[in-house]
């Protein structure tokens, strides 16, 4: 099947991408576009370090579940034998069927339903059907399901990459550490997933959530009007008299060199005398400590009240305290937005809870995030109804043609009132308050990066 | 084994469980969720769970035991009813147009004041400009309790036949 054509219009977009975002200008065509879909496939999800799982989901040799690279190519993500990760290309070596039929599950072997080649779950072959009569030659080595180039975890984060050329994980995260730290360690014995991931198909452009968890704290006050006259958020947003909504602090940091440039994280915290810890019941406070992360990680976790943050391509967390009355707490989720079809994403959505915690504070703390943070959530049901139209707008001629625009100017120049903040002990660019853009400018910034990487086919008229 | 002949009795009470299902139906389709509210005892347990592709013989259950799309009480029912009444709750502003059609509906069992009762629900939504609705398909067992004289929603628990979702967000209650 040929490639479809990128046209003429569009190519011109990308190639002047970092000229547009440095004055603030992205073209809202790059959302929905067959070509530009097909090369994000390509240079973006089959080139980088993409999310699989988290190494909670499966705790015991044998358990798998299935995962897709790039929204759509299976893998399965499975625990073998020897307790080891292991990432397998979910097809069988003899006509490709799959061999994973559920979402998760625990087995030693897959065996294939349709001529019963049978794989461990390091992905060798191990039993070929009739094989002294039909197969008696043939070399198990060259049929191991494909693997990708690197599989690495962080924090429990497992990634894969098929590029054999890809820098490391611990490079590809490089300084984003630092928060994923400050995220997912401040448990002495870190995070785990409770439950299964959420899956919901949304009719967005999958860069619109990445960069809207990556730093847009623009869209609190009107998209989540609603949660807030509700109340539906807990009450220790109320605990300081700050300027940010109640928050003494709101800061924003984002990179502009690779290999950070892309990744971005927001935190919203009070002031020194409070120990909010996103709003975690005090009765699990003695779960956390300082033993793996640095001091000053540990003094911002204790004050934050909120922290987002995007992984480049397509990975996003938030840590937050929300709730109803007396059913109020902090939650982690993680929430991967899988490309599916141009202008249309799957969301799969994580709910992780600190591991030490007693299992009633689990649920309780599960309570909460389901309340909030899934697209059936009191906040989330929210951010996917007022991402409407993005897609058929970008999807027009008029923004193919017209080469329409739309607006990334907070921050830049004298526009808005944030400036660089100098105290800030983490890496990256950080800003003294929200009003900037410069998440979403370097996470496109980055994405041009990926895309342009060699050059882009001939433009069609 | 064979279905149970219903007795005068049952017939009765049937035809009583389908009239509360229709009422209930039509409250919801209509948003009028604090009428709706009112035919929850105090005590309602509601959930959604997950659901999840496993293999056959698989002995975890398909439905997850910790992974809900809805897991409600009557706080928390209320809650999310205060939100719906802003006017900026934009899942549905505009509002949804929604169908229900509850069908299949058989008593399980009836114990003093309560009676347990599965039925099949079929929700379409439209929303905006939608020509075609997407739809939530799923069985719903449910036990309601006589107060006063009238039957109300005790417990709820939904067993979608979707694992993956594909409304882009869940604004309703099933
Ligand atoms: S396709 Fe798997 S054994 Fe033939
Ligand atoms: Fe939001």
């Amino acid at each position: 099947m040929a490639a479809t054509n990128l046209s003429t219009e569009t190519k011109e977009m990308i190639e002047q991408l970092d000229q547009s975002l440095m004055d603030g200008r992205y073209p809202i065509r790059l959302r929905n576009d067959e070509a530009v879909f097909e090369l994000e496939q390509d240079r973006v999800f089959n080139d980088n370090w993409v999310f699989i799982g988290h190494e909670s989901e499966i705790p015991e040799p044998g358990d798998y579940a299935r995962r897709y690279i790039g929204g759509s190519d299976p893998f399965i993500f499975t625990r073998d034998e020897d307790g080891n990760v292991q990432v397998l290309f979910d097809s069988c070596g003899h006509r490709g069927t799959k061999l994973c039929r559920a979402e998760q599950g625990n087995t030693s072997h897959f065996r294939c339903p349709y001529h019963g080649w049978t794989y461990n779950n390091k992905g060798e072959l191990v039993g070929v059907t009739f094989k002294h009569e039909a197969y008696k030659e043939i070399d198990p080595d060259e049929w191991k399901l494909p693997k990708p180039a690197k599989v690495d975890s962080y924090a429990g984060l497992v990634f894969a990459t098929m590029n054999p050329d890809s820098p490391s994980l611990e490079e590809h995260l490089g300084d984003m550490k630092w928060y994923i730290d400050m995220n997912f360690k401040f448990p002495t014995n870190g995070m785990e997933v409770y439950g299964e991931p959420y899956r919901y198909v949304l009719p967005v452009d999958w860069k619109q959530p990445c960069e809207n968890f990556g730093g847009d704290d623009y869209h609190i006050s009107t998209t989540h009007q609603s949660a807030i006259e509700g109340g539906l958020i807990s009450e220790i947003w109320h605990w300081d008299e700050g300027p940010y909504g109640g928050l003494a602090e709101r800061v924003h940091t984002h990179f502009e060199e690779l290999p950070e440039m892309g990744h971005s994280f927001a935190a919203g915290m009070i002031g020194e005398d409070y120990s909010p810890f996103y709003g975690y019941d005090e009765e699990i406070h003695d779960c956390f400590s300082a033993e793996n992360i640095s001091q000053e990680q540990y003094d911002l976790a204790r004050r934050s009240v909120v922290n987002i943050g995007t992984i480049f391509p397509n990975l996003s967390f938030i840590q937050v305290g929300k709730g109803t009355g007396s059913n109020d707490s902090g939650f982690l989720c993680l929430r991967q937005w899988q490309p599916r079809a141009p202008g249309e994403t799957e969301l799969w959505s994580w709910v992780l809870v600190p591991k030490d915690a007693p299992e009633e504070q689990k649920r309780k703390i599960n309570n909460v995030a389901l309340s909030s943070f899934t697209p059936a959530g009191n906040w989330e049901q929210d951010d996917l109804a007022v991402w409407d139209g993005i897609t058929e707008a970008a999807g027009s001629t008029v923004a193919k043609r017209q080469g329409v625009e739309t607006s990334y100017e907070m921050g830049l120049g004298n526009m808005s009132n944030t400036e660089i903040h100098d105290e800030w002990p983490g890496p990256g660019v950080c800003y003294n308050n929200h009003y900037q853009e410069g998440y979403g400018r370097w996470f496109h910034r980055r994405w041009q990066e990926e895309i342009t990487k060699e050059p882009l086919p001939e433009g069609a008229e | 084994m064979s279905y149970v002949k219903p007795t005068q009795e049952r017939r009765e009470l049937l035809e009583e469980v389908r009239t509360f299902l229709a009422y209930e139906a039509d409250l919801l389709d209509n948003r009028d969720l604090d009428e709706w509210l009112d035919l929850l005892t105090d005590d309602i347990s509601y959930e959604v769970p997950r659901r999840i592709t496993r293999e056959a013989g698989d002995d975890v259950p398909v439905f997850s035991e910790k992974s809900f799309h809805l897991q409600e009480d009557i706080d928390s029912f209320e809650a999310r009813i205060a939100r719906y009444e802003k006017d900026y709750a934009w899942a549905e502003n505009p509002p949804s147009r929604t169908r229900r059609f509850v069908t299949n509906v058989r008593i399980e069992s009836v114990d003093g004041d309560e009676v347990r009762e599965r039925n099949n629900m079929l929700l379409l939504r439209l929303r905006g400009e939608e020509a075609e609705p997407t739809f939530i398909s799923g069985e719903r067992v449910d036990t309601l309790r006589r107060e006063d004289g009238y039957l109300k929603l005790a417990d709820r628990r939904v067993l979608l036949d979707q694992t993956v979702m594909g409304t882009q967000n869940l604004s309703e209650f099933l």
